[in-house]
This record gives structure tokens, C-alpha cells and sequence, in this order.
């Protein structure tokens, strides 16, 4: 199969001297077209990390990222196009703007997308995707006054609107109940269907079950 | 442009908070501007004693046994006079000139000086040259006063003064200027001042450098029509009231300097703590796709619309405005903007420095 995105022998320290910390320890993993990949580890693994370097949002120490077998540089520019083009982002804590609309913290993807959208595409693309999560009715409300899975949901809407080749989630579920943990997966799984990929970092066997695979990062 | 736009948008999700944020700075800036003009005029108390001091100023303080009025001859006004043309002296009339006819100056408050030696010894003020000229201050700016008739002759105002120029009276310390005609006026013009403005102008006089016998026969001369003077060396004696005035000024300044800087930190303190709870935001947009550069823009329009825009459209009204508190605004404007440049540095910094969205 299609490897879509690859970590080749990835380290990552933060700080330096005495306070140095290696989050990240010489990892390798790939991801193909359509699969949905979950990491599992204990805490303090580097989980978060390694979504969080493979997603061009934190730069590898060493080695390097593949997105669609072409290593991704380090010019700043290209990597915020890259991560705005390829991926989607799903956090533990909904990582949304409490005090801003449902309809503009979705929006913000496509605020940075290359070319820009106009902004009635925008829009229109921003109510799809808040139907395909069931969340049209919430369009203009405050993002503060929605239940904790609404605002996942939200999260998950702001992940997809752009396309991406790559959700990555991070612990999505940690923070919901049972019943509402697994409609957020069913979502999160449901872009599958459109031949992206997934890759979930979660403590929850039942999530990681849900998976095609599961890697296991050691600390 | 957009990015800009964005930034204010953050400040606006936080209306409340943000408001009372930039209308805290903005009193703030209206306050120091307001201080900061004081300290500014009384600064310059402190350089014009200073000058004195240098050149070994001699003042005097007049001595009035029977309650008397003095009428000193015609030769020890011209005994000033004379010194003053070799600028070893200098007089001024502060309080009495023309109270006798409230038609003098068009009615406005006037300061006499008599000294070539002035325009060096107060260069802030930036007095007309050559004498005979007048100024108007700057808050008589819009007055129409072309000339002002002065011992018989007609003295051309020439220019406005700087906003908030100050005259250093050793007796009274500050003299602001703003709603003053100065008038430079010659030296012979003495000997025809009114008994009461010539006593004015005799006790008054600052002499230099002068020899013990030269300011004997000074007080001497005055004495013999009745006005006693006591002789006060300013590098030496250091008068009491005079060292009292330096020490009020040094402490205000002092005092007023201090309050800026806790007023400027507290300011700082609360645009941080704003950028600190705004952080979030800036790393959701990164995560999104924008760049350090869109996060800079955003950070710098979310900065202004708090620091900025308030505060210096305010302060620009009172430079406008004009008056004595359009230095402090100017200074004080200043100030904002390079607390703005550095709070955008700072804040730019940290946002890229931390890794977590919290």
C-alpha cells in the first residue's frame, strides 16, 4: 500500500544542558493511504510529540518527515502550506476558541489554505462539514456554550474541512464519556471513507481497537 | 491586512476585558503626559539653578524696615544697566509691569527681561534675539497681539514660544509661560520704569561673577533710595529657600519619575497577561496553517487595537490641543509606542517559543 506519511529514525529533545529532555527517541513509522493507525504508550512516551513533529507543527531533532515519500524541509512557509494542506488536527482538550463562533473556529483552516477560498465558498464549505458532524444548527453559536462533545465535534469539523490526506487525534476521546467517546471515533474513522488517513494517539483500548493497526511506543 | 483585521478581532471576543484594559492605559497615558510636563518644567528649575550656580550668581532678597517705598536713583539704575550690556548681570520684572494700566499688553500677564546674556543662559526657552522683541506664549498663540507699547516704544511680537516653556525665577522657581508676553526689552528702558516696576527690577537682578565690592556698591545704591537688599551668593551661600526650592523640585521629580515607571510596568504587566491568555488562540491559528508571520501580524494588530489606537488617538487631541501638556503627550507617546514595539517583540517570542497549545 500507498505510504502517505513517514518518520525515518525521528528524535526529539527539548531544552538544552542539564535540562535537556529527549521526548522522542529514534522512531520510525509509516501510515498508508486510507489507514487508521493508533499509538499507544504510557504516559511520557512522546506520544503527543511524535503527532505533534509529524504534523509540522514541532521540528525533529533528528531525522526526518516523509509526506507522500518526498521529505518535508525546513522552510517555515512551505511547512505551514504543507501542514495546512495535509492535515487535520484533533486534540484532548478540543483545542477551539471558546469565546469565538462554531462557524469561524471551523473556518480557520481554510483562512490559511492556498489559494484562499472566497468567502462564500468558505462558508459553504464550513456548513457541510458542520452537517456532516451534526452541528449545522450550532453555526453561529458561542463555542463556550456547547457540551464537551459538541465541542469535540467542532474540533473535528475545523480537522475536515480542509480535506486533509491525515487526521491526526490526539487522545480525542479522554476527556468524553463512553457513549459520546465513540460517536467522536466514528466521526474521526469516517474520513477513511474518503481515502485519508488516520493516526490516533489514545490510552483507550477500545479506541485503538477500532484501528487497523496499532504501534506501541516505549519510553 | 487580514491578519491585522484578526488580531483586532481577538480584542473584540474580549470586549469587556479588552476596553477596560486600553481605557486603563490610556488614563494612564493622559496621567504621565500630564506629570511628565511638570517634571519637564521642573527640570528645568533644576538646569537653571545649575546655571546660576556656574556662573556665581549673586540674588537678593529685599528688606523693608519701615514698610516704605523706595525711589533708588537714576546712577545705580544705570550701574545695572550698565552690567547688564556687559552681560554680567541680569533683571526681570515678573509681577509688577503695567499694573497701573489694565490696557498694557491688550490685558494679558506679562514677563520683562532685561539681558543680552538670557538667550544663552536659557536656551530652551528659545527667546527672541536681538532685544527689543517680544513672544507670546503658547496659549496666546491665537491672541492678535502684534505689538506691545513699552516705555514709549512700540516692540513687535515676533514669535510664539515653545508649548510649556518655563522661566527659571530664582525666588519663585518654575514660571510658566504659556499665557505670558515676554518682552525683551533694552536696557535703557530701565530708567523709565514706573517706581514700583524699577523696584521690581532692581531686586530682581541675578549679577555674575562679580568682585564683593562690585555687589557692595550695588546694595549701597539701592540702599541710599531706600531699598534694602541682602545679598545671597548661589554657589555659596546656597541660600536656605533656595536649597528648599531645588529639593521640592529633585523630589517631585523623583516622585513623578518613580510613578511612571510603576504606572509603565503595571501597563506592560496587563498587555502580557492579556498575550499570555491570548496564546492559545495564536497556537490553534499556527496549527491551522498560518505562519510566524501571520502570528506576528495578528499579535501586533491584537497589541494595537489595545495599546495603541486609544491611547494615541487621546494623546494626539492634547498635542493638538496644544498647551503646556503637549511635550509630556508627545514624550509620553513616544513611550507607548516603543512599550508597543517591545511588547510585540516579547510577545512574538514567547508564542513561538511554546511548544503546547494550553
Amino acid at each position: 500500500m500507498e505510504t502517505v506519511l513517514a518518520a525515518c529514525n525521528v528524535s526529539k529533545i527539548y531544552g538544552n544542558g542539564r535540562t535537556q529532555v529527549m521526548a522522542v527517541r529514534n522512531v520510525s513509522l509509516s501510515i498508508a493511504v486510507g489507514e487508521a493507525v493508533a499509538l499507544m504508550g504510557p504516559s511520557g512516551s512522546g506520544k503527543s510529540t511524535l503527532l505533534k513533529v509529524l504534523g509540522l507543527v514541532s521540528r525533529p531533532t533528528e531525522g526526518g518527515v516523509f509526506i507522500q515519500g518526498a521529505e518535508v524541509g525546513g522552510d517555515e512557509r512551505r511547512r505551514a502550506q504543507m501542514r495546512n494542506k495535509f492535515f487535520g488536527f484533533v486534540h484532548q482538550d478540543f483545542a477551539i476558541i471558546e469565546n469565538e463562533t462554531v462557524e469561524r473556529n471551523v473556518m480557520i483552516p481554510l483562512e490559511y489554505a492556498n489559494p484562499r477560498p472566497n468567502r462564500q465558498m468558505r462558508r459553504s464549505r464550513t456548513r457541510i462539514v458542520l452537517e456532516q458532524v451534526g452541528l449545522d444548527w450550532a453555526l453561529k453559536k458561542n463555542a463556550s456554550q456547547l457540551s464537551m462533545g459538541e465541542r469535540q465535534r467542532v474540533a473535528i469539523a475545523r480537522a475536515l474541512v480542509n480535506d486533509p490526506v491525515v487526521v491526526l487525534a490526539d487522545e480525542p476521546t479522554a476527556a468524553l464519556d463512553g457513549v459520546t467517546s465513540n460517536e467522536v471515533m466514528t466521526l474521526i474513522l469516517s474520513i477513511k471513507e474518503r481515502g485519508a488517513s488516520v493516526l490516533v494517539a489514545t490510552h483507550d483500548d477500545r479506541v485503538a481497537k477500532r484501528c487497523n493497526r496499532i504501534v506501541r511506543i516505549e519510553r | 491586512m487580514r491578519e491585522l483585521w484578526n488580531g483586532f478581532i481577538i480584542a473584540l471576543r474580549r470586549w469587556p476585558t479588552m476596553l477596560a484594559l486600553t481605557g486603563m492605559i490610556a488614563v494612564a497615558c493622559i496621567v504621565l503626559s500630564l506629570a511628565l510636563s511638570d517634571v519637564l518644567s521642573q527640570v528645568a528649575v533644576l538646569r537653571g539653578g545649575k546655571q546660576l550656580r556656574e556662573r556665581h550668581a549673586v540674588i537678593f532678597t529685599p528688606y523693608y524696615p519701615h514698610g516704605t517705598h523706595s525711589s533708588v536713583g537714576d546712577d545705580t539704575v544705570q550701574y545695572l544697566a550698565d552690567m547688564i550690556d556687559r552681560q554680567e548681570a541680569y533683571t526681570v520684572i515678573v509681577n509688577n509691569m503695567g499694573i497701573d494700566d489694565p490696557d498694557f499688553a491688550e490685558g494679558q500677564t506679562v514677563l520683562v527681561l532685561f539681558g543680552n546674556v538670557l538667550p544663552e543662559l536659557f536656551p530652551e526657552i528659545q527667546l527672541c534675539d536681538p532685544a527689543p522683541c517680544a513672544m507670546r506664549g503658547a496659549k496666546l498663540a491665537d491672541q492678535n497681539i502684534a505689538s506691545v507699547s513699552f516705555a514709549g516704544e512700540d516692540i513687535s511680537v515676533v514669535k510664539t514660544l515653545p508649548v510649556g516653556a518655563t522661566f527659571f525665577d530664582p525666588n519663585a522657581a518654575g514660571l510658566p509661560l504659556d499665557h505670558r508676553i515676554v518682552i525683551r526689552a533694552p536696557t535703557k528702558a530701565l530708567r523709565l520704569l514706573q517706581p514700583i516696576e524699577r523696584e521690581e527690577a532692581l531686586t530682581r537682578a541675578v549679577i555674575f561673577n562679580r568682585a564683593c565690592e562690585v555687589v557692595d556698591a550695588y546694595v549701597s545704591g539701592c540702599a541710599q533710595g531706600e531699598l534694602f537688599l541682602v545679598p545671597h551668593d548661589v554657589a555659596t551661600d546656597q541660600p536656605q529657600r533656595f536649597r528648599e526650592l531645588m529639593m521640592a523640585s529633585a523630589m517631585y521629580i523623583v516622585g513623578m519619575l518613580g510613578f511612571l515607571t510603576l504606572v509603565l510596568a503595571a501597563f506592560i504587566s496587563s498587555a502580557r497577561l492579556t498575550m499570555r491568555q491570548e496564546n492559545r488562540t495564536f497556537k490553534i491559528r499556527e496549527m491551522c496553517g498560518a505562519t510566524a508571520m501571520h502570528i506576528s501580524l495578528q499579535i501586533g494588530g491584537f497589541l494595537a487595537t489595545v495599546v495603541l489606537v486609544l491611547p494615541i488617538a487621546l494623546l494626539s487631541l492634547l498635542v493638538l490641543i496644544g498647551g503646556p501638556f503637549a511635550v509630556g503627550a508627545l514624550w509620553v507617546m513616544l513611550a507607548v509606542v516603543f512599550t508597543f514595539i517591545f511588547l510585540w517583540f516579547m510577545s512574538v517570542r514567547n508564542v513561538r517559543n511554546q511548544d503546547q497549545i494550553r
